[in-house]
């Protein structure tokens, strides 16, 4: 535990933007369409090669819902868990459900990376799961909250839950939930990522809850490439409750163009909260290293003239 | 002259003291240039005329018509109103439509409101700023327009907890040549069954309170202009409207509460669980709902901690965490920040944070506030010895650490 919160401080400065982002349960296996995939050939990873038979009756599996994305794109992870027992099972998945699963990759340079879990400070959701008899639960699992993927080659990603999966009684159910997938990260492609922007924004647009909806924007603010800013400003609004995860794309970003974007939302709304957001971004990507000098110059001379 | 297609400019021009009228273009004089209307009033000696007036102008064109909302003319103004502007512009009339833009031609029309007889007159005036070439034209009007069968518009509306819509009635306004057209009226004396569901206010403008339904009745004026054969004599007649308002249910997290004490988890981590109700004790039905917090402190956007002592960490201020309301609850950790700063000295800030809910059908979409203001304190003091300590305290729960490394 100790180790855990040595992580929840560590991760102040960087205050991740949150998802809540728990999974579904249903009766029945999940259909996973997978995102933007007109162009690039899917090639989904046969979830069996991963699923780890339970003796007991609950299978777990790990899938990739597109084994072949290009520069920039969002990496998905379908996390699944059936329940065949006649019992209910349950599973601390941890903060926003997320903070339960242990990843690591193989860069394509062969170099093992062994990624943190997801913890934060504030607010979470707390991540408990219950699974009825003969019910799945199902889960979207965002891969570029835990690494940019950010070469182009083959990429291994491996893992597993940290938590033991239980019955209602606390008995531990034996599961070893390992997985091994692996990805592989194509050359850019504007034009791709231009889809796979748009149809997001879609998602985000005719969504009637909240929960698809910040998913979709979760997704689209990791489209790390400035192709992505005109489609991060259009779901702008305030009628989708998404601004806070937009405007953290759009610091991952961190180019003139969506600087530019950010400097409107200030000028437009100059006392509002999601002004105040988009201030404390222009912060960090002022003061991140990386940025470049023109950009950096950019936001120097907006905020002072704020002062 | 304005416009980017701006040949000719028509315009009329209504001179006080003359009587109004139509202005029909021929087919030949296409909509597509400028047409601007002029109003213009010439002082009376009488003192009645110095008082300004109402006017109506409205584009009928094959299809539709468009028609603005009274306009009021003061005594030697004035008014000029671009119908290809508002063309091109898409602005909306008085119904929320625009003039199409497909939309080339039709004929305007224009008049007074009101009692007054003989006091307007219009004139339209066509230029060609290609040829250089300018005419213009008269035309006098008889009787005021009547204004006729009112009804409530609109007769229901549904709107949620929070927006705010306006009721009013619509009539037919009728001109001494028997053309007609509709124009939307606020009404007066409007008047809500239940105002903890809708209130309204004298002129109709109604806010939603809370879910549920409430009648709105509101009363309007018909006015009707004949002429007697020499001069214009009118007759009023009083309506009343009846429009139904409806609020949708619009659940919401309540409720809101802390589960169990505050505990120091560890390493100076402070660690809360938090619940909520749902207003209709259906959770699933807060899928468009936020519950979430909000998180000031007193100083600058980035906050930075005072360091040293405290870890040198910069935070958004505010900070603000939202999180999808069907969840069965939310556990919130507050952290010293990462690793503290020598020399250590006595040193505290106060954090000032508020638990809240969002949905999009309550408070127009703004946050509403379920708990709060609550302090949160964190402070570096000395402990036994030449030691020092740190300390985080919200609600009642501490937590700490002791002796700091």
């Amino acid at each position: 535990m100790n180790k855990t919160i040595t992580k929840f401080s560590a991760s102040l400065l960087i205050y991740i933007i949150f998802l809540s982002g728990c999974g579904n349960i249903t009766g029945d296996t999940q259909d996973f369409s997978s995102l933007g995939k007109q162009e690039i050939k899917s090639n989904l990873t046969d979830s069996k090669q991963n699923n780890n038979e339970m003796s007991d009756g609950v299978q777990i599996s790990f899938s990739l819902v597109d084994s072949q994305v290009v520069l920039h794109q969002p990496v998905l992870v379908n996390f699944i868990i059936q329940n065949n027992l006649s019992e209910a099972v349950k599973l601390k998945l941890g903060q926003n459900y997320k903070q339960g699963f242990l990843f690591s990759v193989v860069t394509p340079n062969g170099k093992r990376v062994q990624l943190p879990q997801l913890t934060r400070e504030g607010t979470s959701v707390i991540g408990d799961v219950l699974i009825e008899p003969q019910q799945t639960y199902t889960q979207k699992i965002l891969m570029n909250e835990w690494i940019d993927f950010s070469s182009v080659g083959k990429w291994k990603i491996e893992g597993r839950i940290a938590n033991p999966i239980k019955t209602g009684d606390e008995k531990i159910i034996k599961a070893d939930s390992s997985f091994s997938v692996t990805l592989d990260v194509q050359g850019e492609n504007t034009e791709h990522l231009r889809k796979v922007s748009d149809s997001l924004v879609q998602r985000i647009n005719q969504s009637t809850g909240y929960k698809e909806r910040a998913e979709a924007a979760l997704a689209l603010s990791y489209v790390n490439d400035p192709v992505a800013v005109p489609y991060l400003e259009k779901v702008l609004t305030p009628g989708k409750m998404v601004e806070q995860i937009i405007i953290k794309g759009l610091e991952r970003i961190g180019d003139k163009s969506s600087v530019q974007v950010l400097i409107n939302i200030i000028s437009e709304k100059p006392e509002s909260e999601i002004a105040s957001l988009a201030k404390f971004s222009l912060s960090m990507i002022e003061n991140k290293k990386s940025s470049d000098l023109e950009v950096k110059q950019m936001i120097n001379q907006f905020l002072r003239s704020k002062l | 002259m304005r416009g980017r297609n701006s040949d000719f400019a028509i315009a009329l021009s209504f001179l006080y003291k003359l009587a109004c009228g139509w202005f029909r273009p021929t087919s030949s004089q296409p909509l597509r240039q400028i047409i601007r209307l002029e109003y213009s009033l010439i002082p009376e000696t009488n003192a009645s005329w110095a008082t300004p007036k109402k006017y109506l102008a409205r584009l009928f064109y094959e299809g539709g018509d468009y028609a603005l909302k009274p306009g009021e003319v003061k005594p030697g103004q004035t008014v000029m109103l671009d119908f290809k502007q508002m063309r091109d512009e898409q602005t909306p009339d008085s119904m929320g439509s625009p003039i199409p833009l497909n939309v080339e031609r039709g004929q305007i029309g224009w008049s007074m409101v009101g009692a007054d007889n003989n006091t307007m007159s219009g004139r339209s005036e066509q230029v060609n700023t290609a040829l250089g070439v300018r005419s213009t034209y008269a035309c006098y009007n008889c009787c005021p327009d009547s204004i006729i069968e009112s009804h409530p518009a609109p007769f229901s509306l549904s709107f949620d907890v929070g927006g705010q819509n306006q009721f009013g009635f619509e009539a037919t306004v009728r001109n001494c040549y028997l053309s007609r057209t509709f124009t939307q009226f606020v009404g007066f004396d409007w008047s809500s069954s239940n105002p903890s569901v809708g209130e309204i206010s004298n002129s109709g403008w109604a806010t939603a309170m809370d879910s549920g339904n409430a009648s709105m009745t509101g009363y309007f004026e018909e006015v009707i202009w004949e002429n007697n054969g020499s001069q214009c004599v009118t007759q009023s007649n009083m309506t009343t409207g009846y429009s139904e308002m409806e609020v949708p249910p619009c659940p919401y997290p309540t409720n809101f509460r802390q589960v169990g004490q505050g505990t120091d988890v560890g390493n100076g981590v402070l660690h809360f669980e938090y619940t909520w109700d749902s207003s209709n004790e259906n959770r699933s039905d807060l899928n468009n709902c936020t519950v979430g917090e909000i998180v000031t402190y007193s100083g600058n956007n980035p906050f930075i901690f005072p360091s040293p002592p405290f870890p040198s960490v910069a935070v958004p201020n505010p900070t603000i965490n939202d999180h999808l309301a069907t969840e069965p609850g939310i556990e919130d950790n507050h952290g010293s920040g990462g690793s503290f700063v020598t020399p250590y000295t006595s040193s505290s800030f106060t954090a000032t944070q508020y638990y809240r809910y969002k949905c999009p059908c309550r408070n127009g979409g703004q946050y509403v506030n379920l708990t709060g203001p609550i302090s949160i304190i964190r402070t570096v003091s000395p402990s036994a010895g030449t030691r020092w300590k740190y300390t985080i305290t919200k609600s009642g729960a501490t937590a700490t650490i002791n002796p700091l490394p």
